[in-house]
């Protein structure tokens, strides 16, 4: 071979090599590393724009929209291609209602991005994006969006709860349906050049609407019940008041109610907690129906028993009176219940003894959670009986010495109405979940029965609607505070009532409790209010009498 | 088996192709930009590829040995022209000459005259070799002459690509070993002073030697080479997909046009691409084998070194494994006098080829 080309191949075994470094270099790029890269370069040249989908409807059980979406704009600005920014200004100021400052600080900045309004309504925003486009404003960025309406203002909004301006469920059932609710958001993927101009946009997800909800509730009894609580704050001493009803057959939520309310004046976030299942009380008198229930179901008691109720029981060195310290002569457990008499009720829980009372108490719904689809659902207080004093087992007969919530006294009561068959409170349509059995089906009849006479002849007498055959028992009882025992001024009063009794249709609780005074009634609150929420349920046409009522001739 | 003219004019073709199919997809977004047109640059572009195609077309069909006879001529004209450069009025930015749709790139076309001059003279000096005044002295003093030019254009990278091709065809040509290791080592401190004395050539190094810290500055451009390369992956984004020629990174459709191939292409992609330009140093070196005489051998070896060395030097700086300077990637970059001086290096092999079909040297050795 000519020496020239001899020597000439070593030149070309040099750039051989080079060659080969290269292409290992490429290798280490290219498939080594190449996720890095690739987040990298996504990172500088990709934007991802998520466009929240139509959020579902909540209906009521009648198909009335509680709360759905509407579709609104958010307003954004690049302020690196903002044109005549003194002219925006003035149009924040003027059409989206910002104050001068936080126009200027929104306007004035640097950055691609800056939010200007978030959820405008439709009309104001194209009537903003007309004006600007007519000034000559550019940069700014239109991004389609939805806005919660609540076409009943606040309407059982403790409930529903509340969304963010992103469209997140944050309370209520909003937070504990959110993933069934919102869906799934649009996604755009924006490929940018390097001045930032949108090059390409992809749609990476076409989203879809989120599904719709369909309560228990009646929006009208909600609504009377919302308002019953209302004014029952404005007239008495009461701080504050929760309504449940329930349908006892099926577990049907038909208005769990509270006031004070939480409005846009009083955005108060504590109001929004549906403290009917949050919070914990003791139930009072409203007991005694329950531990009456316990004993006759055990066949401890009979119809025509007398018991002693005279002088206030010892029980272990202590002294239980009734209320006012009341001296009554003989009663049967019927007037017992009627006139609320504690000695008496004291005499049938030691019959029943703590392990039987604490089972059936167990059975009835107390010391875990009912179910309900709401958040923060609490457990109660039910201590293990082994635990159990011979006085706590004495007061317990009057609703001392445990702690419940609204909505377990209501599903109680349920049970009661449903013949001993205790549902799950449920919010949202479906088949009904029994869970236990808490009494025999005469049993329930029978304490139903004393129920409807304490309701016409005894303590229950503002709660009668003549011709809906109301059955209830009510309480006060005074609130113990951590660490203070009871405390005077701090009472709660409480009425769990049915109608009609003997077959009921309807269960209803309503608690009061106030923190101002002790003159402070189930009387003059709760009682008076289950029989206004009956009326106003009749007036409403939403039930008719279960019997005609003579008025009798005139003339 | 197709002859080696074949196999030379396959080879090219398919990287004449690429390279109008790459320029039209990196340069779009920019010919758009300036021209209101995403194929101008594209259109411009076979325009030189035409009269890359009349070069070729000169070079093979040319008995080379006439280019021996006017290589002094021709080497003082492409001086003139790279000199010209300095001329304010005439210049079309530092390394460009011309106005309007006329404007080119003399080094380039020194580049060839280059090779062609070197070539003959060491012919013309031949048993004279070892002598360093008809060695080496002359030949250096001839790419003094241009590296002068060059440094104050200034362009570096072709200031390589020439003491390359200098240093190359003198130890090829039989000028001593020593003498050149000796210039090399004396041209060290020289290089030190040229890097130090630009003070754009020393950051630009520095950037070169830590990327990380100057990502925003001077390395942004080999930063955002390395992620579009990095990103293509092994497949590649697809034909026109890349991101980085929406001006993330600058020369995306000329110098760092192969950021962009890779990025499109992946590494299979581009490993073929190698491959090409490979196949066609090879088929080079492999003319030069069997040209008739060392003349013949010089022009097939000097041309697909010059163009596996551009090569070389190019994907380097785009890889991140030298310092960046501005050179054309063959075939692939935009720009008119490189795809020119391109093709016409190819058609200087091919004529060495075909002379060795026409009349096969006394010295060829049977191909195994």
């Amino acid at each position: 071979m000519e020496p020239v080309v001899k020597r000439g191949f070593w030149g070309f075994f040099l750039l051989a090599l080079a060659g080969l470094a290269i292409l290992a270099r490429l290798f280490q790029l290219q498939v080594v590393e190449h996720e890095k890269w690739l987040g990298l370069a996504q990172r500088i040249q990709e934007d991802r724009v998520e466009l929240p989908s139509q959020r579902g409807t909540i209906y009521d059980r009648n198909g009335a929209p509680l709360a759905y979406d509407v579709p609104a704009y958010s307003i954004a600005l690049d302020n690196y291609h903002v044109t005549r920014p003194e002219l925006l200004v003035e149009l924040l100021v003027r059409e989206l209602g910002l104050s001068r400052e936080e126009a200027k600080s929104k306007v004035y900045r640097t950055g691609y991005f800056t939010w200007l309004a978030r959820n405008v309504d439709l009309d104001k925003a194209k009537r903003f994006q007309a004006l600007a486009k007519a000034q000559g404003i550019q940069g700014l960025l239109f991004f389609p969006t939805w806005k919660r309406a609540y076409p009943h203002g606040n309407l059982a909004i403790e409930v529903l709860g509340l969304v963010d301006i992103d469209g997140n469920g944050i309370s209520g059932l909003e937070l504990v349906f959110d993933e069934i609710l919102r869906g799934k958001p649009k996604v755009w993927r924006i490929v940018r050049a390097a001045d930032g101009s949108p090059y390409e946009v992809v749609e990476e997800e076409p989203g879809a609407p989120g599904k719709d909800l369909r309560l228990t509730l009646d929006h009208r009894l909600q609504w009377l019940c919302e308002e019953e609580l209302e004014e029952t704050l404005r007239t008495t001493p009461a701080d504050r008041g929760c309504a449940v009803v329930l349908n006892p057959k099926t577990g049907e939520v038909l208005a769990l109610a509270q006031a004070p309310r939480w409005s846009r004046e009083n955005p108060d976030v504590a109001l929004l907690k549906p403290w009917a299942v949050t919070d914990v009380f003791e139930p009072g008198s409203t007991f005694k129906a329950l531990v009456a229930l316990a004993a006759w179901d055990l066949g401890l008691v009979s119809e025509t028993e007398l018991f002693e109720a005279s002088s206030p029981r010892i029980v272990a060195g202590v002294a239980i009176k009734n209320a006012n310290n009341k001296s009554y002569p003989p009663l049967n457990l019927r007037d017992a219940l009627a006139q609320s008499v504690n000695t008496v009720l004291v005499q049938v829980a030691q019959r029943v003894g703590a392990p039987k009372l604490h089972e059936y108490l167990t059975r009835m719904g107390f010391g875990r959670p009912t179910g309900i689809e709401l958040p923060g659902e609490v457990a109660g207080i039910l201590r293990p009986p082994e635990k159990w004093t011979e006085v706590d087992l004495a007061v317990s007969s009057f609703g001392q010495s445990v702690g419940v919530t609204a909505i377990q006294l209501a599903a109680a009561y349920a049970a009661l109405s449903n013949d001993g068959l205790w549902v799950r409170p449920r919010l949202l349509f479906g088949p009904p979940e029994a869970r236990e059995t808490i009494a025999k089906p005469s049993s329930c009849q029978k304490i139903r029965e004393f129920l409807e006479y304490a309701v016409n002849t005894g303590t229950g007498t503002p709660a009668r609607v003549p011709g809906f055959k109301v059955g209830g028992k009510s309480g006060t009882a005074q609130i113990a505070l951590p660490g203070q025992g009871y405390v005077p001024g701090h009472v709660t009063t409480a009425m769990g009532a049915f109608f009609p009794w003997d077959s009921p249709r309807y269960t209803i609780v309503v608690i009061y409790q106030t923190s101002k005074t002790d003159d402070f009634w189930s009387g003059t609150t709760a009682v008076p209010s289950v029989g206004r929420i009956v009326r106003a349920m009749a007036a409403m046409g939403l039930v008719y009498p279960a019997e005609n009522t003579a008025l009798g001739r005139s003339g | 088996m197709l002859g080696l003219e074949e196999r030379v004019l396959v080879v090219a073709a398919f990287l004449v192709l690429a390279g109008l199919l790459f320029v039209s997809t990196a340069s779009a977004p920019v010919s758009a930009r300036l021209y209101g047109d995403p194929w101008a640059m594209l259109r411009r572009q076979a325009v030189a590829v035409g009269l890359g195609l009349l070069a070729l077309l000169l070079f093979w069909r040319v008995d080379y040995h006439r280019w021996a006879e006017v290589d002094d001529i021709l080497l003082g004209g492409a001086w003139l022209l790279t000199a010209l450069t300095l001329v304010p009025p005439l210049s079309a930015g530092a390394r460009w000459l011309g106005r309007g749709p006329l404007v080119f790139q003399p080094s380039e076309l020194g580049k060839i005259a280059l090779l062609l001059y070197l070539s003959g003279s060491l012919l013309r000096r031949e048993g004279l070799l070892h002598l360093p005044k008809h060695g080496l002295l002359p030949h250096l003093f001839v790419l003094g002459l241009f590296a002068v030019i060059l440094l104050l254009q200034p362009d570096f990278g072709m200031l390589a690509v020439y003491a390359c091709l200098t240093v190359f065809l003198l130890w090829a040509g039989g000028v001593p070993a020593r003498h050149l290791l000796l210039t090399g080592l004396a041209s060290l401190p020289l290089g030190a002073v040229l890097l130090l004395s630009a003070r754009y050539r020393l950051e630009r190094f520095l950037a070169f030697l830590n990327p990380e810290a100057y990502r925003h500055t001077l390395a942004y451009q080999l930063y955002q080479a390395v992620i579009a390369i990095g990103s293509g992956g092994i497949l590649g984004r697809g034909l026109g997909a890349s991101r980085a020629k929406l001006f993330y990174l600058p020369s995306a459709h000329n110098d760092f046009v192969f950021a962009v191939v890779a990025e499109e292409i992946g590494f299979l992609g581009v490993s073929l691409l190698m491959a090409l330009y490979a196949a066609l140093v090879v088929f080079g070196f492999q003319t030069a084998r069997r040209a008739p005489d060392k003349l013949g051998a010089l022009y097939a070896m000097g041309a697909s070194f010059l163009l596996g060395l551009q090569t070389v030097l190019n994907l380097g700086v785009v890889v991140g494994v030298l310092p960046v300077t501005g050179l054309t990637l063959p075939f692939l970059s935009y720009g008119g006098t490189s795809v020119v001086v391109s093709l016409g290096l190819v058609g200087l092999i091919l004529g060495v080829a075909r002379a060795a079909r026409v009349s096969p040297g006394v010295w060829v050795m049977p191909e195994v």
